[in-house]
């Protein structure tokens, strides 16, 4: 009786540690490891916002795109603004080329580095300054656009020295309301995957904190004539990285 | 007289061809996999993507090694083996298209039929050290995970995206274009590139085994190329920026 109940805990030990190391990926990158299949696409971490039945249609009437910059962006400097200060240095630098669009907001700051990184142990050992970036987006009536066709890029060096500037920016103006969809149905259609992009990745485990309505710039080589109203799910994925997915509002 | 008059002509021929036709001096690779068991297709991007880069650099003299596509494309194409056949290791430049995924800190370069096919890092770990100097992954969060340096015994550079990014054909044709038509700097071809064709909401990274290569690499054919590491160390150099 003793050994039977010896042989059912041994059994079970076995069947627990195999139940458990199914689905584990051993932490040094090399196999044998099991991946889980499937994940829950999206964690809604917010209500649906409330939708209008309307919302406006933008006709771009210009489109300014340049970019001003050399190698020397990449180049090692013995020093670059601190993220407090670029911003201010930033605007006096725009001032050469036109000022800052009145429907621009400051989007991000952020120094750039080369990193001398250790992968044994797993740590940067030196950085090296090469610029603080100056990011600017567009905002239409309070809603952003979002996508690679609307933002002013600014990189500073050395006692904020312009480095680079890339401006990608087109004008519009009020032309009509149209009918959307609800933030419920652009959801079905994020599920669906159906995306003003084609991501390469599948997406799985994006924590969506807030849903609110937009519009999408396409790349600068796009003679994009309108800017329609879009649904943007706003989130971070796994390892906190903010996502913007852009899906369609309008009805077909 | 007759006869060594046309052997000579035909002598003369034969070297001129050899002077007009134009020497492939160096090679590329192409991994393409856009079609999916278990994620959503790249279909027609892959394609797009394969055939831009094959029109710029064919342009530019060079010749295609090897490309293969979808449930062809397997671990030994990524330089797994390290007799036979190389991989991308047989080439100088290595671009690979498709899915990419991060999990738990470990990123994954998806095949067709994945998760029942992937490369992860610790596959490749000091086997590029052949012919190959750089390797673009056009793929989400694949140079997250900063250990996919540990590939790189003597070959120079990945270049890749450390977040999620988007399919577009216009991505390796500008990279290749600031390659070849600009001589930019490999590393800055990328920044420029990464720059125009995406927005903020993704960040692009290279990673170099030295800085000198980081800083000072060109495309082979097209200015300096600097030295491999020798010898190697577990030391890398990576750049990330907000594009």
């Amino acid at each position: 009786m003793k050994h039977n109940w010896i042989l059912v805990g041994t059994i079970l030990v076995i069947l627990v540690v195999g139940i458990g190391s199914f689905g584990v990926i051993t932490d040094d990158g090399s196999r044998p490891y099991k991946l889980q299949a499937s994940f829950s696409k999206f964690n809604m971490d917010t209500e649906f916002p409330a939708s209008p039945a309307t919302a406006p249609v933008f006709k771009v009437v210009e489109k300014e795109a340049f970019t001003i910059g050399s190698e020397r962006l990449m180049a090692i400097k013995p020093s670059i603004p601190s993220e407090e200060e670029a911003p201010a240095m930033a605007l006096k630098t725009l001032e050469n080329y036109g000022g800052l669009p009145k429907d621009a907001v400051l989007h991000k700051v952020e120094q750039v580095h080369i990193n001398k990184y250790n992968l044994t142990t797993e740590s940067v050992e030196e950085q090296y300054p090469q610029w603080t970036l100056v990011i600017y987006e567009q905002q239409i009536q309070g809603m952003p656009v979002i996508g690679p066709g609307a933002e002013i890029w600014i990189a500073l060096g050395d006692n904020g020295e312009l480095l680079q500037i890339d401006k990608v920016w087109r004008t519009v103006e009020y032309s009509k309301e149209v009918p959307i969809i609800t933030a419920e149905q652009a959801y079905e259609r994020l599920n669906k995957g159906e995306l003003l992009t084609r991501y390469q990745s599948p997406l799985e485990g994006i924590e969506i904190s807030s849903i609110y309505l937009g519009y999408y710039a396409e790349n600068r080589d796009t003679d994009q004539e309108y800017f329609k109203p879009i649904w943007i799910f706003h989130g971070k994925d796994l390892h906190n990285n903010t996502i913007r997915l852009p899906v369609s509002a309008t009805l077909n | 007289m007759r006869h060594k008059s046309l052997r000579v002509g035909i002598l003369a021929l034969i070297l001129l061809s050899f002077l007009s036709v134009p020497v492939s001096a160096y090679q590329y690779s192409i991994t393409n996999v856009e079609w999916y068991d278990n994620s959503e297709d790249l279909y027609p991007f892959g394609t797009g993507v394969a055939n831009a880069v094959k029109n710029r650099l064919n342009g530019a003299g060079w010749s295609q090694r090897f490309y293969e596509t979808d449930y062809n494309v397997d671990d030994y194409d990524f330089g797994y083996s390290q007799s036979g056949y190389q991989g991308l290791d047989e080439a100088e430049f290595h671009y690979h298209f498709g899915h990419g995924i991060n999990v738990l800190g470990e990123t994954h370069i998806e095949y067709s039929r994945f998760p029942n096919g992937d490369l992860v890092r610790g596959e490749v770990y000091k086997k590029w050290d052949s012919v190959n100097k750089w390797v673009v992954i056009d793929a989400c969060h694949i140079l997250a995970n900063l250990q996919w340096g540990g590939a790189l015994k003597y070959s120079h550079g990945i270049l890749g995206f450390s977040t999620l990014e988007a399919a577009y054909t216009e991505l390796p044709d500008k990279f290749l274009r600031n390659c070849i038509d600009y001589d930019y700097t490999i590393g800055y071809a990328w920044q420029q590139a990464t720059q125009e064709v995406f927005g903020s909401d993704v960040t692009a990274r290279v990673i170099f085994d030295t800085q000198t290569q980081l800083l000072n690499d060109h495309l082979s054919g097209q200015g300096y190329v600097a030295p491999n590491e020798n010898p190697d160390d577990d030391v890398i150099y990576y750049d990330s920026w907000t594009c």
